[in-house]
């Protein structure tokens, strides 16, 4: 694949033009929303595509203070904060088990988790509705916290496992003789050893997290504790919508998760495409 | 022995977890749909007569219809565009490899961040919208839409914002596989005298297959279970674009139905269980044959 020729200026014009569109595409829509964020209301609505004539900082603050994005913000936050704690304990402690221990009922444990992978929480929103009720979780940071902890698990399991069983067995052992235990191995030998791929686990199932928008939305009912999506659609389902204060908002969100994609990229990557490879 | 209980005891906080808000959930949500079920109390034993009503129900049928609709868009798209974005960031062009960092920031946006993007792109061109301002300024006016209220048309824009959204991530699956292909396939074919897009077609191709799959189920998921946020987002699910989730949605939560809510949601399971279930009885009696 790699050592396709480009003979004549034609073919590299043609490869370097589809690179140019192909990396358009993809940059276009957060330039705009970078570029929107600045201008004024009247600007935008005469010149939504071009730069601003002067650029305006004032939007961010009104999205600020006046549509209180923060909040948002903090919601969102608190509930990936969460899920990811309870997210990460859980899967790390059930992949160590399922990639060093010998013990009945271990084909059955991973047999369940294969199941729940395959059952998204979207098709059992009334189930689920009843029982957060039941538990008193519904409505609560909590709540939704436990279920992207548990529509994330498989993956981060399988994920995980593989990670912890590239770690030579002899270490443990060595800290097995020193009389460490079982959780103290895992925290103190194996989690260090794997840490990338610990991270690659990590980021993208906090991008999940901070994106998601139907278990928010169906879970989280009181506007006071929306999440970013969810407060942002009702900001940009309104029949007017304060476009550039809009735009600063998003971009504002946006900026944070552009800086970790960069620095983690790799991890990104590797989270991603590990599973789909094997 | 302690080491088997010591297993045990690192199992249980997953184990926990996905009992309490997955398995008990698949179960009990069951067990429910069998019963009247108003949201609050449950009532007498119904048997299937839940199913039966949404498998009747003109509602169901059109967001059913709609649903392979986007789907079978969806899964042609992101495997077709993932594919030629694959191909394209692995030609021996000068910043390639830095073209798949930003292919894959799509995927990183936010839904309200591609909500407002595409939604102002595809809108009227007196309200600004460029893509119907670049067509009559092209003298192609007839080809003007409302791009996301047109019928017919609406559930075709979504679909692509779609693809869009998750071509990224299809072209690092597709990448992944090309790693995983043997060198010397490609030296074997060399020798033979095979030029470089014969071996793209005889080799790159048909070693794909095991990674399409993957890439296939991906996108399937997506587009049957998963497409809530997008078309919320773009359309707020009108008459044109109500797909299951959707529908399913605002069956429960707008119109208080929430035993065939429930019921839709097993039926919806299955429908997308029916595809890879299809494509592994499929190989393996094909294996067997060969």
């Amino acid at each position: 694949m790699s050592d396709i020729r480009f003979r004549g200026g034609f073919r590299l014009a043609f490869g370097y033009g589809a690179m140019l569109i192909a990396a358009l595409q993809a940059l276009g829509p957060i330039l705009w929303i970078l570029i929107g964020s600045f201008k004024s209301g009247s600007e935008f609505l005469a010149h939504p595509w071009g730069l601003p004539g002067k650029w305006l900082a004032r939007n961010y603050v009104d999205a600020f203070v006046v549509a209180r994005v923060g909040d948002y913000v903090w919601n969102s936050v608190t509930v990936v904060l969460m899920g990811l704690s309870i997210l990460l304990l859980a899967a790390s402690t059930t992949a160590y088990a399922l990639a060093r221990f010998q013990f009945p009922g271990r084909g059955m444990a991973t047999s369940l988790i294969l199941v729940t992978m395959m059952v998204p929480p979207d098709v059992l929103t009334v189930p689920l509705f009843v029982l957060l009720r039941s538990l008193g979780l519904l409505g609560t940071f909590l709540g939704l916290a436990c279920l992207y902890a548990a529509s994330g698990f498989g993956v981060s399991v399988l994920l995980l496992r593989g990670y912890f069983m590239s770690v030579p067995r002899e270490i443990e052992e060595a800290a097995r003789l020193d009389g460490a235990g079982a959780l103290s191995t895992l925290w103190h030998i194996v989690l260090p050893m794997t840490l990338p791929g610990f991270a690659s686990v990590a980021v993208i199932q906090a991008m999940a997290m901070w994106n998601d928008l139907y278990l928010s939305f169906v879970f989280l009912r009181d506007p006071a504790s929306a999440t970013v999506p969810v407060g942002l659609l009702s900001f940009f389902q309104r029949d007017s919508v304060d476009w550039p204060r809009l735009l600063a908002a998003l971009t504002a969100l946006t900026v944070p998760v552009l800086i970790v994609y960069a620095l983690l990229q790799r991890r990104f990557v590797e989270g991603l495409t590990a599973g789909a490879a094997k | 022995m302690t080491r088997t209980y010591t297993a045990y005891l690192l199992l249980l906080p997953g184990m926990l977890l996905i009992g309490i808000f997955l398995i008990l959930p698949i179960g009990y949500g069951f067990w429910l749909s069998l019963h009247e079920f108003n949201g609050i109390v449950v009532g007498r034993w119904v048997g299937f007569s839940h199913y039966g009503k949404v498998i009747g129900d003109v509602g169901f049928h059109r967001a059913l219809w709609h649903t392979l609709v986007f789907a079978t868009l969806v899964v042609l798209g992101k495997n077709l565009v993932g594919f030629a974005l694959a191909a394209l960031v692995s030609l021996p062009l000068r910043g390639a490899r830095s073209l798949r960092t930003i292919l894959f920031l799509p995927v990183t946006l936010n839904i309200i961040v591609i909500g407002a993007f595409w939604s102002y792109f595809l809108s009227a061109s007196r309200f600004g919208g460029l893509l119907n301002h670049a067509l009559s300024a092209a003298g192609l006016d007839r080809l003007e839409h409302s791009w996301l209220s047109t019928p017919g048309i609406a559930l075709l824009s979504v679909a692509s914002i779609e693809i869009w959204r998750w071509a990224g991530l299809h072209m690092l699956i597709f990448l992944a596989g090309m790693q995983t292909i043997d060198p010397s396939l490609y030296a074997a074919a060399k020798l033979d005298g095979a030029n470089a897009w014969q071996r793209f077609f005889h080799v790159t191709v048909p070693q794909l297959r095991p990674i399409l799959f993957v890439s296939t189920l991906i996108a399937l998921i997506g587009a049957f279970v998963r497409s809530f946020d997008v078309v919320w987002v773009l359309t707020r699910a009108g008459f044109d674009t109500q797909v299951v989730v959707t529908y399913l949605y605002t069956e429960a939560f707008k119109f208080g139905h929430f035993a065939e809510a429930t019921a839709m949601g097993y039926l919806l399971l299955g429908i997308v269980a029916i595809f890879p279930f299809t494509y592994i009885f499929w190989s393996r009696s094909r294996q067997s044959n060969e």
